[in-house]
């Protein structure tokens, strides 16, 4: 009688729904902070702001995102502002993109502005967000044409 | 009256000889706020502070997920307080339950301790040690 019990006590569980997951929230005041020793393998959305200090492989969707001295990150980077100071493999997306001196970047740039410090290792093309798709751009976040599709299916 | 969580934090403090959570300025602190949403697996030495989510494992010294986390996925750690929402196996000799706590998957502990109120839904068994070098999360 007991015994069954140890049998598949996981499978009994399951017709309880597991919680729904939470929508996603407002961006907080803070911003997330992603430590020096921690190691991300996979993607990050933030709709707030992001530190990263560490390790990450993987996209980074975010606000703003701001790449540590020290940090890696190996995979695309979007955001609305981008500040680099440890090093990059991948194409970076943002309207506004700053570079420091002790930045490493492999990859493409694309920007509407951009600041590089003198110093900076960058290996790649700065594009502007205009000519994005010209040059055969990646997924859209906020595409640079001005065409408005979306008012004709407004409810 | 009941086991106040200060007093097992400080118990674990004596014991370990040094902070149970590292200082928030420091280097092994990791803070995931509400706005962010991480879908892969997390490895540190350190502390990882959940507001927000997490779709995928997690491998630290200590975690702590609050009321707004949430987290599908298990977790290895030495030391896990829950307070928010874990949908996966816990694994961490030291794991504490908060009230509001809702947990959907195995507990595996050396030492385990659960606030009244708290939401557990899965087997709960004692381990004599669970090394979380060792395991694969």
């Amino acid at each position: 009688m007991f015994s069954q019990s140890n049998k598949q006590p996981e499978a009994k569980s399951q017709p309880q729904a597991s919680p729904p997951a939470p929508a996603p929230r407002k961006p907080s005041a803070e911003p997330s902070i992603i430590s020096a020793d921690l190691r991300v393998v996979g993607d990050l959305h933030c709709s707030g702001d992001l530190q990263v200090k560490g390790n990450v492989e993987g996209d980074i969707k975010s606000r703003s995102v701001s790449i540590g001295e020290g940090a890696h990150v190996q995979g695309s980077v979007m955001a609305e502002t981008v500040h680099i100071a440890g090093s990059i493999k991948g194409q970076v997306e943002a309207p506004a993109v700053t570079v420091a001196r002790s930045a490493r970047v492999q990859g493409d740039i694309v920007h509407q502005t951009l600041a590089v410090e003198a110093g900076a290792f960058l290996d790649g093309n700065c594009r502007h967000l205009d000519n994005k798709a010209a040059a055969g751009g990646i997924s859209p976040m906020k595409t640079a044409k001005p065409e408005e599709k979306k008012t004709a299916t407004a409810s | 009256m009941f086991l106040n969580i200060g007093t097992v934090r400080d118990h674990l403090t004596a014991r370990a000889g040094d902070s149970v959570w590292p200082d928030s300025a420091s280097d092994t602190y990791t803070v995931i706020h509400s706005d962010l949403v991480i879908t892969g697996d997390l490895r540190t030495d350190g502390h990882i502070e959940v507001n927000g989510r997490i779709e995928g494992t997690s491998n630290s010294r200590s975690i702590l997920v609050r009321e707004d986390g949430w987290i599908e996925g298990s977790i290895l750690a030495d030391i896990a307080e829950i307070r928010g929402t874990v949908v996966g196996a816990v694994r961490a000799t030291t794991v504490i339950i908060g009230s509001n706590a809702r947990v959907h998957g195995s507990i595996f502990h050396n030492s385990l301790t659960i606030e009244p109120g708290a939401q557990l839904e899965g087997r709960r068994p004692w381990r004599p040690q669970i090394d979380r070098k060792q395991e694969t999360a």
